[in-house]
């Protein structure tokens, strides 16, 4: 996890060094290219999500940002965060059916920075890339606070076991009732392709990003013939220990007013 | 089109980053454990010779029949979930041994518990049929079904076969005495042989098959089996027992004071006689300690006993007329005649019928392992007749369920193993019909505590077997319960260091046999409890549980 991490660093420090190496490799454009939006405010809605495998994780909510200076925005949100209603995984030798019931409330705030947006340099252009291209692509770090952070699933096997001659039915056999607690504060950091600062009164952007929710703390309790699985509970906490950084996705309907 | 490009480009690239970042499993390793954990109640099954002394103590090849109302219910499963039927070797012995168990989810209630009959018979053999009762709290409980060798008999079992050659065309010309004696030690201390049991063929009897025609053929052979009521090996080779037994005179179940029995086999030219055409007067002595429960004394001459038969294969007790006991002007012991109709198991005995309540033993210990406790009650009068036997695992907490019969007080002595040669626990002297006692076990045991992972692991998943293991010495014959294995791991201080032992556990029709010596060298302390180690560094596996992991 952690060189993959570096890798999304390296990208970021690209961007932050960019003038001193877009004067050999790339060509540039005047100033007078930018067209600059009426206000300093926006709003909008946003729905992303994240994945952890075939978990899906959603999240969809309300915006509104400033723009502080020239290039740089901050930006208040309040979502609402849920997950698609099941989904299958292999535990072993058996599918298991996993309800998921995950649900809370969060709001967050994030700073953004256009780093191709200033008022004395020049624009980049790129291969094919023109300078709305650059202008529109942004740098954000920010923190979500997720009232209640915890995966809640309850997991039930697909198919029915049989044992001799009887089947039991998967209500028979029981449950694996599984938490993942992680931190309420979770911080973020991410790029973006915004184009507020090209001048649309009405766009869509998309942002992605790593957001780090701390360790997740795993709880299991089993029912009847699963009650054994309960002890499989530090596997997953072991496995999830490289779930601490979580890229996440998002689409954003932006209004500048 | 442009803008759309730059969109994607962006996407793909936040994408592409997220995708590589979550590329690992979290739920691989993570096993779902599917345990046996369902099955409440076990019964683990052997098929012994009745003969404690005998060399080989398993009959070769011995087969099991059930039967009652918890088969034809369709409740009892053998330990691997395969439902058992009153049809004959539907139940397969496996090495002599069968685990079974109770449907899951039945429900038991404590007035109703769930019976059934193990009939069990192999070459050599009388065949011998047990009941079983299973009350919710008989988690793991263990039968031995005992069979009698006519040619190896237990202690106060004597047999006598005889051959009347002057029967011609299913008729007997003259009388014919068939005596069954046996060597009891003398009042003097040396021995005197006794006769236990006497029959007389009257002349002129026509002998019918079991269809009730006459048998139209030569040559008579007699077995006479006696069982001595002053031996306990004796009482408890009866057939179907003497206690919770069905009889003819009572709808609920009763237990017998047997002062004497015999059973009877005629069979003339090879076919087996059934009855005949005049009664035979059967003179038994009887025991000499005999408690009778409607005097509150012992027997003595002028009592009247009820006199009881029961066909082979049947679990039902006949009551017949009621004998008078008188003393026999030679020897001065008790005995009665008793006028057979027709031949099955005859005993002269008191019924009582079963108490209201049964008696619930509360086992408490300090320690907190499950071990293999012996219970037998025994009537506290007379000859002290075992009235029940009980093997069953329990640990701290739990509850044992005799099932005795009214009228007589008793004595329960608990054992630590799983027979009266195990160390006792407790003696205790129980008014008739009490519903419950505590048994304490205070034992210190200087084994060491060692604890086992039976996890097996294979390739379709984990299997954590659940279930009765036996264990014996190497140099041991008789299997006996071990620690049972729950969800996969037990902790024991049955074994000694140093010494040799085979385990088996019986599952889906296999025996599942190893033998290892525990060796002090091989474990490492942790706590309390020793963990088997092995040689290396790496550990290892002491014995495996069953590798199915279906």
């Amino acid at each position: 996890m952690k060189p993959k991490f570096y890798g999304l660093c390296l990208l970021v420090a690209y961007c932050l060094c960019h003038p001193n190496l877009n004067a050999q490799k790339l060509s540039t454009t005047p100033i007078d290219s930018l067209r600059v939006p009426s206000s300093d405010w926006s709003f909008g809605v946003i729905a992303g999500g994240k994945t952890i495998k075939s978990l899906f994780v959603y999240d969809y909510g309300v915006f509104v940002t400033k723009s502080v200076s020239l290039g740089q925005r901050v930006r208040l949100e309040a979502n609402y965060r849920t997950s698609g209603p099941m989904f299958e995984q292999r535990w072993g030798s058996y599918t298991m059916n996993m309800q998921t019931n995950i649900g809370s409330p969060m709001g967050g705030i994030s700073y953004e920075w256009f780093p191709f947006v200033n008022a004395a340099g020049k624009t980049p252009t790129f291969w094919k890339f023109k300078p709305d291209f650059f202008q529109s692509l942004k740098l954000k770090a920010g923190v979500w606070y997720i009232q209640d952070p915890i995966y809640k699933f309850d997991a039930s096997l697909v198919d029915p076991v049989k044992w001799g001659s009887i089947t039991f039915t998967p209500q028979e056999i029981g449950s694996v009732k599984t938490t993942i607690e992680t931190q309420k504060i979770q911080p973020y950091i991410g790029l973006g392709y915004d184009r507020f600062y090209v001048g649309k009164k009405n766009n869509f952007s998309v942002e992605g990003g790593l957001l780090f929710q701390g360790k997740p703390q795993v709880a299991m309790s089993a029912t009847n013939m699963l009650e054994l699985t309960s002890s499989q509970a530090p596997i997953l906490q072991n496995n999830l220990g490289d779930y601490q950084l979580i890229p996440f996705l998002q689409v954003v309907f932006q209004i500048s007013l | 089109m442009k803008k759309f490009n730059n969109y994607l480009f962006v996407f793909g690239l936040i994408g592409f980053i997220g995708l590589f970042i979550s590329c690992s499993k979290p739920f691989e390793g993570v096993t779902a454990i599917v345990s046996n954990s369902y099955i409440k109640q076990r019964i683990g099954v052997q098929v012994l010779d009745a003969n404690p002394k005998a060399t080989n103590p398993y009959p070769a090849n011995p087969s099991i029949t059930l039967s009652g109302d918890a088969v034809k219910k369709g409740l009892i499963y053998t330990g691997d979930g395969e439902v058992l039927t009153e049809t004959p070797g539907n139940a397969k012995l496996v090495n002599n041994a069968i685990t079974l168990a109770i449907k899951p989810n039945t429900s038991i209630s404590s007035a109703s518990p769930l019976k059934f009959t193990i009939e069990a018979s192999a070459a050599g053999f009388i065949t011998n049929s047990q009941e079983v009762i299973v009350r919710s709290s008989d988690s793991l409980q263990y039968v031995q079904v005992k069979l009698l060798k006519p040619s190896a008999l237990p202690t106060g079992v004597t047999i006598a076969a005889a051959q009347d050659i002057s029967v011609v065309n299913g008729t007997s010309p003259s009388a014919f005495t068939v005596k069954v004696t046996a060597t009891e030690p003398s009042s003097g201390g040396g021995t005197v042989t006794q006769t236990q049991a006497q029959a007389v063929i009257p002349a002129g009897t026509i002998f019918k098959d079991k269809l009730g025609a006459a048998i139209n053929k030569s040559s008579l052979a007699i077995n006479i089996t006696n069982f001595s009521s002053n031996s306990p090996d004796a009482s408890a080779a009866i057939s179907g027992g003497l206690n919770n037994v069905a009889t003819s005179a009572s709808s609920s179940p009763q237990g017998f004071i047997s002062a004497g029995a015999v059973n009877i086999t005629f069979s003339l030219g090879g076919t087996e006689v059934k009855s005949f055409s005049n009664p035979i007067p059967v003179e038994l002595f009887l025991g000499d300690k005999v408690f009778n429960p409607g005097s509150k004394s012992l027997l003595k001459e002028g009592d009247s006993v009820p006199v009881w038969s029961k066909d082979e294969g049947s679990s039902i007790w006949v009551k017949e007329p009621n004998v008078t006991v008188v003393k026999d002007p030679v020897s001065g012991r008790l005995k009665t005649d008793v006028l057979v109709t027709h031949l099955s198991t005859w005993m002269v005995a008191f019924s009582q019928p079963a108490c209201n309540q049964p008696l619930t033993i509360t086992y408490t210990s300090a320690s907190k392992e499950e071990k293999a406790i012996f219970v037998r009650a025994v009537a506290s009068e007379g000859n002290q007749q075992i009235l029940q036997e009980k093997t069953v695992s329990v640990q701290n907490g739990d509850k044992i369920v005799l099932d005795l019969p009214s009228g007589v007080d008793y004595v329960v002595r608990v054992y630590e193993g799983s027979n009266d040669s195990a160390p006792l626990i407790n003696s205790i002297v129980v008014p008739a019909c009490s519903s419950s006692i505590s048994v304490n076990n205070t034992r210190t045991n200087t084994n060491p505590s060692l604890f086992f992972d039976l996890e097996t692991v294979c390739q379709n998943g984990t299997f954590r077997y659940s279930g009765p293991i036996e264990y014996k010495l190497s140099t041991n014959a008789v299997w006996e319960p071990f620690t049972p294995s729950n969800a996969g791991t037990l902790t024991t201080t049955l074994l000694e260091w140093n010494k040799t032992y085979d385990f088996r556990i019986i599952y889906k029709g296999t025996e599942f046999r190893r033998g290892r010596q525990v060796l002090q060298s091989e474990f490492r302390q942790s706590g309390a409890n020793w963990t088997f180690w092995g040689k290396t560094d790496v550990k290892q596996t002491f014995f495996n549980a069953p590798t199915s992991c279906n």
